[in-house]
């Protein structure tokens, strides 16, 4: 926990310590690193190109893993765990997608984190806002919408990060009055 | 800058996303890492990093059992965990502020948000090991030191008595207890 400056008493000791060094001595050896680094970030983009002929399968993994959650959250009518469950899924994809290749995915499964992490507390999560989600990121990926001028892709992506916000920022303006 | 020495280093991955893993596992290897431990939780990636004795742990924060903030605040028990000074880079899709500094005060290295790149996992690491950050420890916090820069407008108390005497603490001598 952060120290409150406006609570700090001058007796309060804060001791600053002398981490150890020994990766600097291990693993720095003198000279330019510069060319270095270059090529070793030119061999991981090397290496994750060639690990990417398996990102369309993984994404599709992902996806059905995504339908069956929202199957399941429906089933249990959105008990706890189902929806844990569902944002778990939901919040791989976000942090995955743009890995894989389809960076709307991304922003869909990103703005459906926030439609349930902001929902939690007011009780209410909206199923049609919630499936349109969903299914926009089954859409992106049959469409094999990947590239960031993917003028549909881009529009649905866009309306369901507004609407989402909209609905959230109506959500907090109910709780306050 | 200088060369590191990639096949040196030791690196525990804790991600409870068998792709994660297997994308951080890629570019740890293509950075020229031998060493590479995963674990799918924080239990098993604290058991990781007591067995294995990384260099470096790389965290994701929701895992099951105990997630990546959690896992981070034990690391830096220095009474129950043999490694408290272990660097920690927590790469998240966590991106919000909150997050953030939840992280920073758990005692976390480095902050990483998905989707990672080869560039930006680099210079995390390049950081940890060509500019490593002295510890600060007070009642309640045990870890890096969060001031990245020193405000020269500053005008408050100086709280610390490495800077007000000008040397440090016997990293040897650490202890939390009372």
């Amino acid at each position: 926990m952060q120290t409150d400056p406006s609570t700090f008493q001058a007796s309060e000791t804060i001791e600053q310590i002398a981490t150890p060094r020994h990766l600097q001595q291990r693993c720095l050896s003198p000279g330019d690193g510069s060319q270095a680094a270059k090529q070793a970030i030119a061999n991981a983009e090397q290496a994750l190109k060639k690990l990417s002929v398996n990102f369309d399968e993984w994404m599709r993994g992902e996806v059905g893993k995504l339908k069956q959650a929202r199957g399941a959250a429906k089933a249990s009518q959105f008990s706890a765990q189902t929806i844990d469950q569902l944002f778990s899924i939901s919040h791989d994809l976000k942090g995955q997608a743009s890995i894989f290749g389809y960076p709307f995915a991304a922003d869909i499964c990103s703005s459906l984190c926030k439609l349930i992490d902001g929902s939690a507390g007011h009780g209410h999560l909206p199923e049609a806002l919630l499936d349109q989600h969903v299914d926009a990121v089954v859409a992106v990926y049959r469409e094999q919408a990947k590239d960031r001028d993917h003028p549909k892709a881009s529009i649905l992506a866009r309306k369901l990060c507004d609407v989402t916000d909209d609905y959230l920022n109506q959500l907090r303006r109910r709780a306050k009055t | 800058m200088a060369k590191i020495a990639f096949d040196e280093l030791r690196f525990v991955v804790a991600d409870d996303n068998a792709h994660m893993r297997r994308i951080v596992r890629t570019l740890l290897r293509a950075f020229g890492s031998r060493e590479i431990y995963e674990s799918e939780d924080g239990a098993s990636g604290l058991e990781a990093v007591e067995a294995y004795s990384p260099d470096i742990l790389i965290s994701d924060i929701k895992m099951p059992i105990f997630d990546g903030i959690e896992l981070t605040r034990m690391i830096r028990n220095p009474d129950g965990c043999k490694h408290p000074f272990l660097p920690i880079i927590i790469l998240t899709a966590y991106s919000e502020k909150k997050h953030v500094i939840a992280a920073r005060d758990a005692g976390a290295t480095e902050f990483l948000c998905k989707p990672v790149s080869a560039m930006s996992l680099y210079r995390r690491i390049q950081n940890i090991v060509e500019n490593p950050r002295d510890f600060i420890q007070t009642k309640s916090y045990f870890g890096p030191d969060r001031r990245r820069y020193v405000n020269p407008n500053y005008s408050g108390v100086e709280r610390r008595s490495g800077d007000e005497a000008g040397h440090l603490v016997d990293p040897n001598q650490v202890s939390l207890e009372a």
